[in-house]
């Protein structure tokens, strides 16, 4: 069974929600972690990539798209339309749909932007981890506030 | 700069600064040593730089300061003509082609005219004929005293004027030449001198390894051999011996070469050599041994057949050193070239015989560069020359780098040591040349590599391609300025100190981070010693020299205050890897992109601009 957690973010923006999702890679790479970040396609793909790239904050974030060819493997890889091989650790899904291959992994997370089409994949995706008897814990962030 | 060197003269101690391009390190050293009235040894990179300073940089300072301060610019001995080597090639012309000879006659005219003998001034043969080996010396041919023109030597006068220098003004080799006294016959460079400024202070480490080796080299005894019979036919027409035996040790050198392989290769020398290479070895050794015996006799009938013997006894000697097992602490190496090989021992480390050496020295030594620090630490470069007690100063390059430039690191690439990396690395470095429309410079980590682009790019793009050996390196760089629109293709040198302002060079392409080969020998000991410390010695060393280096190839992009330009490296480890950060934290901080479309945006934007 995966370990699932839902993070709504209080905002509509596809940009606040890749942001985000830089952050969370940061974390977990802090602690570690293999992360695997599934998107819906290339564009989302070189989007995250060039965030990463350009990330300035604490950490410099190892990256690679899931098929290049560097070696060793980094630690954070992204891609958008194969099952990727040896990643069992964190998958972070960035695209509407569930992949097949997420039960590979020990822990998902996904990020809903609060954006009613969003919202709405957002709950098919919820129901068929439920439905297939994962752990789910969501996660309501708050809107920075306002200095 | 200037304050903190101007403290550090009047101290008498020594400094390290690192001045990132644009900071006018140049005018940094040069007005305190001016005022300072100190006796200075200025050391540089090369000859260009040397010509540089004394042309443009002095003459400005001078006018400023106009303190009754002699300069002097003296360059290694292959810079001045010998007159002794005119006349020998003026009797022996038929070892010459027609072209040579057109070229001797017109060096015989100028040097009854020239007063410094720099062959520099002679620009109507160019530097790289193969005429100005036969009218320079060398250490090894040069006859000293017993010279008939010692008089009027163009190398002891500049010798001599140097010495009543105020401030010298020489290069890395010739001041290690100096130093590691293989320049034998000269004393110090400058009595008395209390400051040494190294500038380029980057290269020193290697510099410095070179000249604490004892080498020999095939060439060396071919021309000891073809020398000994030129003399002899001079000077002893009838000793037939020394011609028989010139040609018999010849044979024995090129029959060594042949038995070190085929293949062009830096290598670990063998422990016991293989059967072949082993007879080859005695075989130089009893033909050199031969060859002394005979010159030994032969010496008292001539000046050039006793300096013969002279360099035969101390080929034989070094010969002998090289061909035997080696101290601790030290390298045994050798190198094959198309037609000659070398021989060497190198010290693993070299911070002692430096030390050894500059200790004695009461002087202020200064060490500058725009590229000594990696991730803002002076580590690597202090601890190379044993200098972990004097005094550092960082000074960061004053352009506006996020404004100036613009960092791109292609995507889809393959793994860098994969056979099919090159083909597909220039797929990439094509779309970003229509672009900036040329107006780049490739730098390749090596000749191979470098070789197999310049076939793949040839017929793919409508600039002109400029190709490092095509011509020496002055002049394809001011053919790169003069077109405008070129691709230029270099390795090794062109890494460093090429100065190319304005829109001629747009734009500088890496093909991958600069690591050395783990192949090379001194590498390989320097790793062993340092993983016997118990160190790792990819983090301590070979990733602290990739980031100079590849600080050094990136320094070639943004000269000026007005430049603008994309740097490309095409290594997906920059990104993927945990050490893209060393690297990144080490260069200026520039805003980076992984889309195409954003180097056109920044070069289209440039375009606007301008």
């Amino acid at each position: 069974m995966s370990k699932i957690d839902f993070y709504l973010i209080p905002s509509p923006s596809e940009n606040e929600r890749f942001t985000f999702a830089c952050r969370l890679i940061e974390k977990a790479y802090k602690k570690q972690h293999r992360i695997y970040i599934h998107t819906e396609n290339k564009e989302a793909a070189h989007h995250l990539d060039e965030l990463l790239w350009t990330h300035r904050e604490e950490s410099f974030l190892p990256h690679d798209l899931y098929g290049e060819g560097s070696e060793p493997i980094p630690p954070i890889q992204i891609g958008y339309h194969i099952a990727p091989e040896k990643h069992r650790d964190i998958l972070i899904n960035l695209s509407s749909t569930v992949p097949e291959f997420y039960k590979q992994f020990s822990r998902i997370l996904e990020l809903i932007a609060r954006d009613a089409t969003a919202q709405a994949a957002g709950r098919e995706r919820y129901k068929l981890y439920r439905a297939e008897g994962h752990e789910i814990i969501t996660h309501q962030l708050q809107a920075p506030t306002e200095a | 700069m200037a304050e903190t060197i101007e403290h550090s003269l009047e101290l008498g101690t020594s400094l390290i600064v690192e001045a990132g391009t644009g900071t006018g390190k140049t005018f940094g050293y040069l007005v305190p040593i001016f005022l300072s009235q100190k006796k200075t040894i200025i050391s540089t990179g090369t000859k260009n730089l040397q010509d540089q300073l004394f042309f443009n940089d002095i003459p400005i300072i001078k006018k400023i300061f106009p303190l009754p301060r002699k300069v002097v610019l003296l360059k290694g001995r292959a810079n001045y003509l010998c007159k002794h080597r005119v006349e020998r090639s003026l009797h022996d012309g038929y070892f010459l082609s027609r072209q040579q000879l057109s070229q001797l006659n017109l060096i015989n005219e100028w040097s009854r005219a020239t007063q410094t003998g720099d062959i520099v001034e002679m620009t109507t043969v160019p530097e790289d004929s193969s005429i100005w080996p036969q009218v320079t010396s060398t250490v090894d041919n040069c006859l000293n005293q017993d010279c008939s023109f010692y008089k009027e030597c163009f190398v002891v006068k500049a010798r001599q004027e140097a010495m009543a220098a105020d401030i010298l003004v020489v290069n890395h080799h010739l001041f290690f030449a100096n130093m590691a006294l293989q320049d034998r016959g000269f004393g110090e460079l400058l009595p008395g001198a209390e400051v040494v400024i190294f500038d380029e202070a980057h290269q020193i480490p290697d510099i410095a390894s070179q000249f604490f080796s004892t080498t020999l080299t095939g060439r060396q005894l071919i021309e000891l051999a073809r020398d000994s019979e030129t003399e002899a036919g001079k000077e002893a027409k009838d000793m037939k011996q020394i011609h028989d035996q010139s040609l018999s040790l010849q044979k024995a050198v090129q029959n060594m070469r042949n038995s070190l392989g085929i293949e062009l290769r830096r290598a670990l020398w063998p422990e016991t050599p293989p059967p072949e290479l082993e007879r080859s070895i005695q075989d130089v050794k009893s033909n050199l041994q031969l060859l002394e015996s005979i010159l030994r006799d032969a010496a008292i009938r001539g000046k050039g057949l006793e300096n013969c013997w002279r360099r035969c006894v101390h080929l034989l000697e070094v010969f002998n050193l090289l061909s035997e097992k080696s101290t601790m602490d030290t390298v045994h190496w050798f190198e094959t070239y198309s037609q000659s090989f070398s021989l060497q021992i190198t010290p693993i480390v070299i911070a002692k015989p430096f030390q050894n050496y500059i200790k004695n020295l009461k002087r202020s030594w200064i060490y500058t560069s725009a590229t000594l620090t990696v991730k803002n630490s002076f580590h690597l470069f202090s601890e190379a020359l044993g200098l972990n007690h004097v005094r550092q100063l960082q000074l960061k390059s004053p352009f506006d780098y996020a404004r100036q430039s613009l960092l791109y690191v292609p995507r889809s690439l393959p793994d860098p040591r994969a056979s099919h990396y090159l083909a597909i690395m220039l797929e990439t470095v094509i779309p970003v040349l229509e672009i900036t429309q040329g107006k780049a410079f490739i730098l390749f980590t090596s000749y191979k590599a470098l070789g197999l682009a310049a076939e793949q790019l040839k017929n793919r793009i409508p600039y002109p391609l400029l190709l490092q050996g095509a011509a020496p390196k002055q002049q394809l760089i001011n053919d790169f300025k003069r077109l405008g629109n070129a691709v230029l293709l270099g390795t090794s040198s062109f890494w460093y100190g090429v100065d190319v302002r304005g829109e001629a060079l747009s734009c500088v392409i890496i093909d991958k981070l600069p690591f050395a080969s783990p192949e090379d020998p001194i590498l390989k000991a320097r790793i062993e010693r340092v993983r016997k410390q118990g160190m790792d010695p990819f983090q301590t060393y070979q990733l602290p020299n990739a980031v100079l280096l590849l600080k050094q190839g990136a320094g070639r992009l943004i000269r000026d205050i007005q430049d603008r330009g994309i740097l490309m490296i095409c290594d997906p480890r920059l990104v993927s890897s945990n050490y893209g950060q060393t690297f990144l934290q080490s260069l200026p901080e520039m805003p980076r992109t992984r889309e195409l479309d954003k180097v056109r945006e920044f070069f289209n934007y440039e375009n606007t601009c301008s």
